[in-house]
């Protein structure tokens, strides 16, 4: 039997991910609560007294287990802040009916206050009408665009601008694969950030379990006993997704820090729209860097591998006339740089004159079936 | 005859009751000395349930290799099967099991 | 340029071309279906070198100019990229002797020798035998790991004998004659890697140490860049390995060629722009499959892992990238990560220095990254909200939230090493690290 490692009086029962940490029950519980509390402190969610705030909430593992630590936290630390649980009901018989009820039972064990919405209303059309139209392959675009949006229309209604999700680090990890495998560079630069906001919008996102292990929340569920609704959606899980998924798991057994350790790395992959201003305005490359071949990163399309032989070899040949070479190093911001407008059809944002969800919509209302898309935003 | 067998209870939760009929909880006997001549272990007892309480085809979703499937958590009498010796955890007569899937909705 | 085939001179060739024959050449049947592309054996070997010459752009012929002898070092495990590299470097390096009647380079091969991780290797004599007699221009030698421990003294050596030179402070040393009783490079290296956690922490640092001590060789040899033959699936591989280990702060330095953080010695990887299975296919049609380490039937199939949790992180990305099922996702990977902009780098590295152990430049903590990156675009920040002093919450975010805790009496260790190599060696006490970075 092993003691646990915080209170050495208790039966470890735990044994952390993080760091290997043999824990017991209510020190685990403790540690995670504490976990979730600094990242609220720290990464800048900040939550201001007086402040109603959204919780995404569906009824799964990880928004219940969200609204029970921001329940504790909030009586603990004296936050002061009113949290109102936000569904989204997107219309598909037999999923979202009962898990729908569990967020209900939540609302009432909880104390807070409830919204449901359904797509219905939003968009006009609700999952099962959708899939009957597209069929069962891709119609996870549809949900995936509708509900973003959902949430945070949803949040308008209710005059609230900070939304919290349930999004845990596996999903960040995966997500992190994903847009490696995908070559999705746009989206590698701020799928690890832990507050999305955009400049046309009033809106602020934020994920407090982005340091949590899937595994973890599962186990303070557990123990906790917690209410909370588990059944996959019955139209297809995305495909890749779980490949990343597959792989993570792998790698997780391996060494479990790594869901941490791909976060981290992600979060140095941000791209901060701040520093491309610099690089716009000319900051100069000191000599170390060039020296340490930084500007060997290529360019868009095929150039990226082709750029990076050219400047390779230019550095390769000219061992001393790097001063000159850096300053034609070639510059990427353009890349990066996506305008967000508000679309001209619903008012919402969009780095595209018509928001993704009006053209899905559009499409839908049209007989021939949509094109395809392979979008998904996390 | 009672030494002959082993009776455990197994709990199943995170949506891996579905493929048990919707049953959470079950009994299950099995054999105190398997084909090979050892205890039973975890690693049985996954192929166990396969066998004779899974009423779903897609054995795959709770058995890879021999053993649980990476993603579903294992608590022996309430704790981290890590913390027991994983699939090679020999059962005692009313050990609590419980398997629980951290893959299935958010 | 003058001599070299390029993908123009390809280009022109086909005229309407008979589905039975070779895409490029349209004379000669096809022998392999590359890229969607039906190609003869030798249009298939001409792409292949095309990719490859690419690299070899520095290294040309440049008439006219006085013949200086350029030194070059590759590093060889031996395996199938190895070898075929080593061959198109053959090749490059006769067709200039050819075509211009003279070679602008010469190279060294070496061999690391790990016999003291993996324990004894059979036959690197006989094999290093082998490539002489069939490559008698180059010279063969390799070298065991643990001679980092001695070139790392040597490098320690010097730096302090040119401190004194300079009429410095010279740092006080505890004993400038060598000690019989301390322990030798061997001793050294098993001792480190018996206090790592697991395979994966080992391997990880092995692999560190072996680019260490080769860039050490290649400065001692006075080479100008060391060649490796990592293919494009390799490459792949290797991003999402040292994502995984959190080393992202230092992607653009662990794929891209050029000279190193630490050092002046330039690294190539000409085999950049081709799959395994592509070099692969040009081993066979070049019959030089007696030279790998690896036979033809071996490398083909895919092994089943044997114990899971005694993979390697880089083993699991090897893996999954060479399954079929994948393989189209390794040109993703690569690309994207050659397009990777870190704005912030010239600042980082001057406020923070490099990771002792890597010797790639450190990276911080992803709160003061955001913090930076806004103070350097003149953003105004709001200040993060101080911890109370004496509770629990006066830990640094590494220690409470990524549970990456110092060793006891080295709180400053995450000034001194990356994210990553904190984890590799995660517990290992106080680390005997053979090199410097200088």
């Amino acid at each position: 039997m092993h003691y646990c490692a915080i209170c050495g009086i208790e039966r470890a029962q735990v044994i952390r991910p993080k760091n290997g940490q043999k824990l017991c029950r209510s020190c685990f519980i403790d540690a995670f609560e504490m976990e979730i509390h600094t990242t609220i402190l720290e990464s800048g969610i900040m939550l201001t007294r007086g402040e109603r705030i959204a919780i995404g909430a569906s009824g799964g593992k990880d928004s219940t287990v969200l609204a029970a630590v921001l329940k504790v936290l909030n009586e603990r630390y004296d936050y002061g802040v009113e949290f109102i649980l936000l569904s989204i009901d997107e219309g598909i018989h037999g999923y979202r009916d009962d898990s729908l009820e569990t967020v209900k039972r939540n609302a009432v064990q909880y104390g807070m206050e409830l919204c449901i919405l359904g797509y219905e209303a939003l968009y006009g059309w609700t999952m099962d009408q959708v899939v009957e139209k597209v069929g069962k392959k891709g119609n996870c675009t549809y949900c995936g665009v509708f509900r973003r949006q959902a949430l945070d229309r949803g949040a308008k209604h209710l005059n609230i601008s900070h939304i919290l999700t349930g999004h845990n680090a596996d999903d960040i990890a995966e997500t992190i694969l994903m847009n490696f495998l995908r070559g999705d560079l746009p989206r590698l630069g701020r799928c690890a950030e832990i507050i999305t906001a955009s400049q046309a919008s009033t809106m602020k996102r934020s994920k407090p379990l982005k340091y949590a292990y899937e595994k973890e929340i599962v186990l303070y569920a557990h123990y906790r006993g917690l209410d909370y609704f588990s059944t996959e959606c019955v139209y297809s899980p995305e495909a890749f997704r779980g490949n990343a998924r597959a792989l993570l798991k792998d790698l997780e057994k391996i060494r479990p820090s790594s869901v941490l350790d791909i976060v981290r790395s992600g979060e140095h992959l941000i791209h901060y729209p701040a520093t491309t201003q610099i690089l716009k305005s000319g900051m100069p490359h000191n000599e170390m860097n060039k020296d340490a071949g930084i500007s060997v990163r290529g360019n868009e399309n095929e150039g990226g591998l082709l750029k990076m032989r050219q400047v390779a070899s230019s550095q390769l040949e000219s061992k001393c006339a790097s001063k000159t070479q850096g300053t034609t190093k070639p510059q990427t911001e353009a890349l990066h740089i996506q305008s967000i407008g508000n679309c001209e059809r619903c008012g919402y944002m969009s780095s595209q004159p018509i928001c993704k969800a009006c053209v899905l919509v559009e499409n839908l209302n049209k007989t021939y079936p949509s094109i395809a898309v392979s979008v998904k935003e996390y | 005859m009672a030494t002959d067998s082993i009776a455990i209870n197994v709990e199943l939760a995170g949506g891996l009751e579905i493929l048990f009929n919707n049953e959470r909880k079950l009994n299950v006997e099995l054999p105190a000395t398997t084909a090979n001549g050892s205890p039973p272990n975890i690693n049985y007892l996954v192929g166990h349930l396969c066998d004779h309480h899974m009423k779903d085809s897609r054995r795959e979703l709770f058995e890879l290799q021999g053993t649980v499937r990476p993603g579903i958590l294992v608590l022996i009498n309430d704790a981290d099967w890590e913390l027991e010796g994983e699939g090679e955890y020999e059962l005692k007569p009313k050990d609590q099991i419980l398997f629980v899937s951290t893959l299935h909705g958010g | 340029m003058e001599f070299e085939v390029t993908m123009a001179d390809i280009a022109k060739k086909p005229k309407p071309t008979a589905p039975s024959l070779c895409k490029r050449c349209n004379q000669n049947p096809p022998a392999i279906t590359m890229r969607h592309e039906a190609l003869c054996q030798d249009c298939f070997t001409t792409y292949i070198r095309t990719k490859f010459t690419r690299y070899m752009e520095p290294f040309r012929v440049k008439r006219g100019t006085e013949l200086v002898r350029r030194k070059l070092m590759f590093a060889t495990s031996f395996g199938v990229a190895s070898t075929a590299l080593l061959d198109l470097l053959h090749w490059h390096r006769s067709l200039q002797l050819e075509r211009a009647r003279r070679v602008e380079y010469d190279i060294q091969v070496v061999h690391i020798d790990e016999s003291v991780v993996l324990g004894e290797q059979e036959g690197v004599e006989e094999r290093l035998e082998k490539l002489r007699e069939q490559y008698p221009q180059f010279e063969f030698s390799s070298s065991p790991l643990d001679r980092i421990y001695d070139l790392g003294n040597a490098a320690v050596e010097q730096l302090i004998s040119d401190t004194e030179a300079l009429n410095l402070d010279a740092p006080p040393m505890a004993s400038m004659t060598p000690d019989i009783n301390a322990p030798t490079g061997i001793e050294k290296l098993r001792s480190l890697l018996a206090h790592l956690n697991s395979r994966a922490s080992q391997m990880d640092i092995v692999a560190i140490l072996r680019s260490r001590l080769l860039i050490e060789l290649a400065k001692k040899n006075a080479c100008e860049a060391i060649f490796f033959a990592d293919s494009m699936t390799r490459m792949a591989a290797m991003v999402l390995a040292e994502v995984t280990k959190g080393r992202g702060h230092a992607l653009p330095w662990l794929i891209s060629d050029g000279p190193t953080p630490y050092g002046p010695v330039k690294i190539v990887r000409p085999l950049r722009e081709l799959t395994k299975i592509e070099i692969s296919e040009y081993t066979t049609f070049c019959s030089l499959w007696p030279f790998c380490s690896i036979s033809q039937e071996k490398a083909t199939v895919q092994k089943p892992p044997v114990n899971m949790k005694n993979q390697t992180i880089d083993e699991v990305m090897g893996r999954f990238f060479e399954d079929v099922s994948n393989a189209h996702l390794v040109a993703n990977v690569v690309k994207t990560a050659a397009k990777l902009e870190f704005p912030d780098d010239n600042n980082r590295v001057e406020r923070l220095g490099l990771c002792e152990i890597c010797g790639l430049p450190m990276d911080e903590e992803p709160k003061y990254r955001r913090i930076n990156a806004q103070k350097l675009a003149g953003v105004e920040v709001r200040e993060v909200q101080q911890p109370q002093v004496g509770s629990k919450d006066a830990l640094d975010t590494d220690a409470r939230i990524y549970c990456l805790e110092p060793p006891e009496g080295e709180e400053d260790l995450k000034e001194r090493r990356c994210y990553g190599c904190r984890r590799s060696t995660l517990g290992a006490g106080k680390v005997d690290w053979p090199i410097n970075n200088r």
